[in-house]
């Protein structure tokens, strides 16, 4: 029951899941980085 | 204004994040398979923490909403806000692993079941509550109207937890939780409940991050806001009416 096909499918699987995790937590960085930059014009 | 602005951004929660997705892909990549999915298996250690997590975010985002009924603390808002991201964040994760896994394991990316349909029922709710806080830049309206939606959406999760004992769905039924016990092998057992710690554990890390954003993001609204800058049409000036005497 050890067949390459199903590494791949959960290389696939964990691939997704990890982009997405950085993907997401690197928005809500860059969300932070603006909303300071857009303070420090503000005031 | 400058409460709502801490003068430094915190880093520990980006390496807690990076720790809890290190801790969970090195458990789940060293526990032996399954004997009957093999491989295909260790799929279940990132779907369900996933799905776990989008339980957990909604039902903060509804004691939040509730907290700021009471209160109208606009803190507890933002928390419920926060929350209310991160769980979309995390159904459509689980909504995304959770196709990879069927169509592994199925032989199919989608199927109408109850339990897939609620799950992405819920997704869309949620998205909704999200758009719906966009409708106004009056912040106590935002809340009020946000925080009503954020207590009756939480009718979902039984509905969405409870469908695969409810209707036959070719979802498998919780392994679990459930009277008799766990039916799964221990060390099985005891890498999923690592995984779903370090998810929560991230989830706390990002809540921290996000919950930091939302005060940013309403600093910048009350600064616009109370900006008084030049209006439209100050730079008319009235015609000279004297005939230049």
């Amino acid at each position: 029951m050890d067949y390459a096909y199903q590494w791949n499918w959960v290389m696939f699987g964990y691939g997704v899941a990890y982009a997405a995790l950085v993907v997401f937590a690197s928005s809500i960085a860059v969300r932070v980085t603006r909303a300071r930059r857009r303070l420090g014009e503000e005031t | 204004m400058a409460t709502l602005v801490q003068k430094k951004s915190p880093v520990w929660p980006w390496i807690v994040m990076a720790i809890a997705g290190l801790v969970t892909f090195v458990a789940a990549m060293t526990v032996p398979p399954d004997a009957v999915q093999g491989q295909l298996s260790r799929i279940m250690y990132v779907h369900v923490p996933s799905a776990w997590l989008a339980y957990l975010s909604f039902g903060v985002t509804m004691i939040a909403s509730g907290i700021y009924l009471w209160k109208r603390d606009l803190e507890w808002d933002r928390r419920a806000h926060a929350s209310a991201e991160i769980g979309v964040f995390f159904t459509g994760l689980a909504i995304a692993l959770g196709m990879i896994w069927g169509k592994s394991t199925w032989g199919t990316w989608w199927t109408w079941d109850a339990r897939l349909t609620l799950t992405a029922i819920m997704f869309f709710v949620y998205l909704g509550y999200l758009a719906l806080r966009r409708t106004t830049d009056d912040m106590d309206a935002r809340a009020k109207r946000a925080a009503v939606m954020g207590i009756l959406a939480i009718v979902q999760i039984p509905l969405v937890h409870f469908s695969v004992i409810w209707w036959q769905t070719l979802h498998q039924p919780p392994s679990i939780i459930k009277p008799e016990g766990p039916d799964m092998d221990t060390v099985m057992v005891l890498t999923l409940l690592t995984a779903v710690a370090s998810f929560t554990v991230m989830y706390i890390a990002m809540m921290v991050k996000r919950v930091e954003l939302a005060r940013l993001e309403d600093a910048v609204l009350i600064a616009e806001q109370t900006n008084t800058g030049p209006a439209a049409g100050e730079a008319v000036v009235a015609p000279d009416l004297s005939g230049g005497a």
